[in-house]
């Protein structure tokens, strides 16, 4: 099967420190993809890099057949490749449902235009937004401003938001920071319910639990290089994916103990506060 | 070639004035992160002050309401004057920080752009106020006998003096932010005010002495060069505030030497300008001066990417919210028949004042799409409304192109030169965008208004404009015997009218969705899909459409027009009341037309007072300068947010939970790649 994204050998530079070092990556349709790492490993530039935010220095970035060079982040976003931003980046002065259409709507520019002078020219197909919202479980939070609701809540918009873009490929990032546990989990099983709906997925998180928990398929990233992949059984029991993460706690209860034996959960480390927003 | 030293040399004097109005702009940035647009209007207040005591020994009070003038009895003489002006400078430079900026510590860019052009406009309604009468001969200060370099090149001395006194005023600065404890201080608030404050500085008070340096600087400069130039109210503002802008901007305002040695290039390349003119003979005649420094400008920002450095300061603010309108057919037709109904009831003077105001209505609501919308910043809306206006004598009067098809035409040259000064929005924001655009408008009034070529000559009474007539009808303001024909009112209210529907219509569709989406955040708009750069430049393009519709009811409404109808001043007063009515929306826009100077509200109040006389359009002005600084400083949602505020409050809204993430600035984040 052709991978939905594949990315080769992916380099990213700011000023002398290389961020993602020749990393490569290749996500199959139809899969949850997660790629985790120790904070500072990269994460976060890597799905800058795919979404078009940051130029990279080496590698080639293909989706859906697309070579990715030279196109605006936008671009990506309208070719089905669509991302969320770990730090809460709504769009304050819209409600709820105006994000979602933000993202849903691509009318031809006669009606952009036709609809100042004649709205009923701009009604678009909401078909996207409602099952955006529906597919997060959020429809009763379609007419609030997102500084009424709640971080958890706002959290799931970002994401709605990404799928009402009518993504073929969403790039999550962080999606788990600032959730609580039982959001986590809820989170995980939306998660799981966009596979039915056509959306492949590349979950970004240290959340070893969620990511775990939902991939079918695991990229490690340390020091901007992947250290490992495979399938959630292999990843939990790989040595250097372990000692990557020394020192830091996994934060699963169902992680078994590592090798070392120095791994029991460290219950000072509450999900409320891992995120990096 | 000597005929270029010549010129080159003659330019110092302009250079240094430059160069040293350039020192001042990065004393004030690095002292507090305010790009003081108002610089060249404390030069102007100083130098006028001094003239004034040195010639009757008068000191002009800057305040209405106070005595015009102190007399001290007989012209003073030049050193206690000096004194005087100097003292006045400082105090000037000491009271807008104390009164102005340092409330505004925490605001967003675009309310400091604001107070300062509203500092700047309250000056210079002052200068008009108490100066305009002032006939201005200055005695030369400086020797100015003239200097011989060679046997053919002779050149007067006192531009010289001016270079020679910008370039050790530079390296004294450069020496005191370089070595001493003052200057430490000063360079590390600037990294870091935060920093700053835990080593014991305090940045308000480094700020309060940059501040006053600074204006004691434009002070001394507009002393000095006077005596080189005539002086008028806005001399230091349209001529030397900008390319000493641009200065600053090659010195990213930081560098004294930099700045200081780009001024007095920008000064004699500008005069050397004068013997190109006669040498190249496709070179313009007119506005080359003035573009140059736009093009400095442009390079420096765009190409260059010298951007203001970024102050380590915490900016918590955000843009007033835009509200959703519900437009209704009773809230849009009740309001339009209802002015339509007063043009034919009020008597004439209360007509022109609502002309004024509904002219001012459609600037505004111009303004509200790019900054309220986009959360871009124009300062050259009348330079659009210009340009229309011209456009529109052309078509209408050379070429006979009839009545709704010429204006919408000339608004839509209009728009090319609105997409065309918006071009470096897709590069730059916040107060390098303010400062692009207003360079901008100089140029675009230089550079065209000023041509006689494009606007007739003043001689024959400027650009001719026929009444607008429709179907058979009439539609012009003066006929005959009849000056205040209410037909005419009838025309602009319902150009108000659908320009409303439009800019409704904008906010609750596609566009006005992901205009908003790019105010809130650029980099999350791009990921949702939406085109930026695109989004940016449309908003540009349809405000300058409506700004220029606006200017074409200027036009009709004055019959001929000439560079005065649209001067640069014009563009800032514009944004002034725009703000002060509410920036973010549609209702703001109508309020602002209200309270504009020179409008209904205005005129009501001279009506109840009685009062008639020449002064009041300054008083208005000043009135108008110092309610944009509160409402920068109080109330960013201006008088209609304040209205909304108090119908929300009344029907008691639930409380909203604080969410810690969204303190963070989206101006802080870099552009999309």
């Amino acid at each position: 099967m052709t991978p939905l994204l594949e990315c080769r050998e992916l380099s990213v530079d700011y000023g002398g420190v290389r961020a993602v070092d020749h990393a490569s990556l290749a996500v199959e349709p139809g899969q949850i993809v997660g790629l985790i790492g120790p904070n500072g490993a990269g994460k976060t530039t890597f799905v800058d890099a795919i979404s078009g935010f940051v130029t990279t220095s080496t590698g080639s970035l293909v989706f859906d057949g697309h070579d990715l060079a030279d196109r605006k982040p936008h671009q990506r976003a309208r070719l089905g490749l669509v991302r969320t931003f770990q730090s809460l980046e709504l769009f304050d002065d819209l409600s709820v449902r105006d994000n979602l259409f933000a993202a849903s709507e691509r009318p031809p520019w006669w009606r952009l235009a036709g609809e100042l002078f004649w709205p009923r020219l701009g009604r678009t197909d909401a078909s996207a937004v409602d099952d955006a919202l529906e597919a997060l479980d959020i429809v009763d939070l379609g007419d609030r401003s997102p500084d009424e609701i709640s971080q958890g809540q706002r959290k799931l918009v970002g994401v709605a938001r990404a799928i009402a873009a009518r993504p073929k490929l969403l790039l999550l990032d962080e999606p788990a920071s600032g959730l609580d546990t039982d959001e986590s989990a809820h989170l995980g099983t939306r998660l799981r319910g966009l596979l039915d709906r056509g959306i492949t997925i590349l979950l970004v998180d240290h959340d070893m639990g969620l990511v775990l928990d939902v991939c079918h398929h695991i990229f490690v990233l340390d020091f901007g290089r992947i250290l490992a992949a495979g399938p959630p059984e292999a990843i939990r029991t790989d040595r250097s994916v372990i000692e990557a993460y020394l020192g830091e706690r996994m934060n699963n209860p169902d992680t078994p103990p590592n090798e070392q034996g120095d791994g029991p959960a460290d219950k000072g480390d509450e999900p409320g506060d891992k995120g990096g927003s | 070639m000597t005929d270029y030293a010549f010129y080159l040399l003659l330019g110092t004097g302009a250079g240094a004035v430059i160069a040293i109005l350039g020192l001042g702009l990065v004393l004030t940035y690095r002292g507090s992160g305010v790009v003081n647009f108002a610089h060249g209007a404390v030069a102007t207040w100083t130098a006028y002050v001094f003239v004034d005591l040195r010639l009757n020994g008068d000191y002009a009070l800057p305040f209405p309401g106070l005595p015009d003038r102190l007399h001290t009895g007989g012209a003073m003489a030049f050193v206690p004057a000096l004194a005087v002006a100097l003292a006045t400078s400082a105090a000037l430079g000491f009271l807008t920080y104390i009164l102005v900026f340092r409330p505004l510590r925490t605001a967003p860019a675009l309310a400091k752009v604001v107070a300062s052009v509203g500092v700047l406009i309250a000056i210079i309604a002052m200068v008009q106020e108490r100066f305009a009468a002032t006939t201005v001969s200055v005695a030369k200060i400086l020797p100015s006998e003239p200097i011989v370099f060679a046997q053919d090149l002779t050149v007067p001395r006192d531009g010289l003096w001016l270079a020679a006194i910008a370039v050790v005023l530079a390296a004294v600065l450069w020496a005191v932010y370089r070595f001493t404890r003052f200057g430490l201080a000063t360079r590390a608030a600037a990294e870091d005010e935060q920093g700053a404050i835990t080593l014991g500085f305090s940045p308000d008070a480094l700020a309060a002495v940059n501040w006053t340096v600074a204006a004691l600087l434009a002070g001394l400069i507009g002393i000095l060069a006077s005596p080189l130039t005539q002086l008028t109210p806005l001399l230091f503002t349209t001529l030397f505030l900008i390319p000493a802008l641009g200065a600053a901007l090659i010195g990213r305002f930081t560098s004294f030497g930099v700045t200081c040695a780009a001024g007095l290039a920008i000064g004699m390349i500008q005069s050397s300008f004068l013997q190109v003119q006669v040498d190249v003979s496709w070179w313009p005649q007119i506005g080359a001066r003035e573009g140059l420094p736009f093009i400095a400008i442009v390079i420096a920002l765009v190409i260059l990417g010298k951007r203001l450095p970024t102050r380590g300061s915490l900016e918590f603010a955000r843009l007033p919210r835009a509200p959703l309108p519900h437009p209704s057919v009773v809230k849009v037709l009740l309001p339009y028949l209802a002015i339509i109904g007063l043009f034919f009831v009020l008597p004439g003077g209360w007509r022109i004042a609502l002309l004024t105001s509904l002219i001012a209505a459609v600037l505004a609501l111009s303004l509200v799409v790019l900054t309220g919308f986009v959360g871009q910043i124009s300062l050259a809306q009348m330079a659009f409304a210009g340009v229309a206006g011209f456009a529109l004598s052309r078509f209408a009067s050379q070429w006979g192109v009839p009545f709704p098809i010429a204006p919408i035409l000339a608004a839509l040259v209009a728009t090319v030169f609105g997409v065309a000064v918006g071009l470096p929005a897709l590069r730059v924001r916040g107060i390098n965008l303010a400062i692009v655009t207003l360079a901008g408008g100089v140029a675009i009034q230089e550079f065209v208004f000023k041509n006689p070529d494009y606007t007739g000559s003043i001689s024959s009474g400027g650009a001719k404009i026929p009444n607008p007539e429709l179907f058979g009808i009439d539609f012009g303001l003066t006929a005959k015997h009849d000056l205040f024909r209410p037909a005419f009112g009838v025309l602009v209210v319902t150009v108000l009218m659908l320009s409303t529907l439009v800019v409704m219509n904008l906010r609750r569709g596609t566009l006005g969705r992901r205009m908003l989406a790019v105010r809130a955040n650029e980099r999350a708009a791009a990921a949702a899909g939406i085109n930026v750069a695109t989004t940016k430049l449309i908003a540009f393009a349809i405000s300058a459409f409506i700004a220029g519709i606006g200017g074409t009811l200027i036009g009709y409404r004055f019959g001929s027009i000439s560079d005065a109808s649209y001067g640069i001043f014009a563009s800032l007063t514009v944004l002034a009341f725009a703000y002060i009515g509410g920036i973010t929306s549609i209702g703001g826009a109508f309020l602002a037309g209200l309270v504009t100077g020179g409008g209904f509200f205005f005129y009501g109040l001279q009506q109840l007072q009685g009062q008639s006389g020449t002064g009041e359009g300054n008083i208005q002005l000043f009135i108008g300068g110092v309610a944009l600084i509160i409402t920068a400083a109080l109330n960013p949602e201006g008088m209609a947010g304040a209205l909304r505020d108090r119908r929300a409050r009344a029907k008691a809204r639930p409380e909203k939970p604080a969410s810690p993430a969204a303190g963070a600035p989206a101006s802080t984040l870099e552009p999309a790649p």
